[in-house]
């Protein structure tokens, strides 16, 4: 059961993220990242790491993406001509690198020494708050200060001059 | 139990076609997408490795992944919005002011 969950959620995520990799509008790509992130979220749940898998529902997928489409339905696109992909060489130069970092994986894979499977880790939110609070609390309260700065710096980056 | 290996190569896969597609288009927004789906397969190998390993360090780093890659898409539909506001386009062919 757990396996037919694993490879549907598997499927769905890589298929979704062949429609973003592939489409021509930015839209569906953006609806497709949306489905591919709820499937990843999936394979957090199913991994133990509950509260990661509620974050990313919720900040990726309600959040970042919506603000995607926003952005995309603001920047009105109808007038650009020039979308499509890339041609001919540049195409096939994009294939092969995308051929070689799969090689490149195939052998960081070979050398990977057989990880232990079972020790499995609840990461409830519970759980999750405590290890963040205590042992992460610093590099926690810095990300705090740099999504502040990261909104005030999109903030007048955005702004009407 | 899943083995662990079937986690990495999900999360391999989905950086290589995030790798791909930032080859492959012109389209700055298409760009992010693509970004955003490499970012993502990393904290999937994150997750898989906490797992692994049996504590929490994965999901930690996960989570901070998730608040970095949100400063960086807001960031960059920022600089976006004022790319199109100055330039009337995104495509990235046609940015070329820092080529030389």
């Amino acid at each position: 059961m757990e396996s037919v969950v694993f490879y549907f959620l598997a499927g769905v995520s890589i298929l979704m993220a062949l429609v973003v990799a592939g489409s021509r509008r930015p839209t569906y790509g953006a609806l497709a990242l949306i489905v591919c992130f709820c499937a990843v979220a999936g394979l957090y749940a199913l991994s133990g790491a509950t509260f990661l898998a509620a974050v990313q529902i919720i900040v990726y997928a309600g959040a970042v993406l919506v603000v995607f489409l926003i952005v995309i339905m603001l920047l009105d696109l109808r007038g650009e001509t020039s979308f499509k992909e890339r041609t001919g060489a540049l195409r096939w130069a994009a294939m092969l690198v995308g051929v070689m970092l799969l090689g490149l994986m195939g052998i960081a894979f070979d050398g990977l020494p057989s990880l232990p499977t079972d020790e499995g880790v609840a990461g409830t939110a519970a759980a999750m708050g405590n290890f963040l609070l205590t042992r992460y609390l610093v590099p926690f309260e810095a990300t705090a200060i740099l999504i502040l700065a990261a909104l005030v710096g999109a903030t007048w980056l955005a702004r009407r001059s | 139990m899943i083995p662990v290996q079937h986690y990495l190569v999900v999360s391999a896969l989905l950086f290589l076609i995030g790798a791909t597609g930032v080859f492959f288009h012109r389209n700055l927004v298409s760009i992010f997408l693509c970004v955003e789906l490499m970012l993502n397969a990393v904290n999937l190998t994150l997750v898989a490795g906490s797992r692994s390993v049996g504590n929490l360090e994965g999901q930690a780093l996960a989570l901070l992944v998730i608040v970095v890659a949100s400063a960086e898409a807001a960031v960059g539909l920022a600089i976006l919005i004022a790319l199109h506001r100055k330039r009337e386009t995104i495509n990235v062919d046609d940015q070329n002011l820092l080529r030389y």
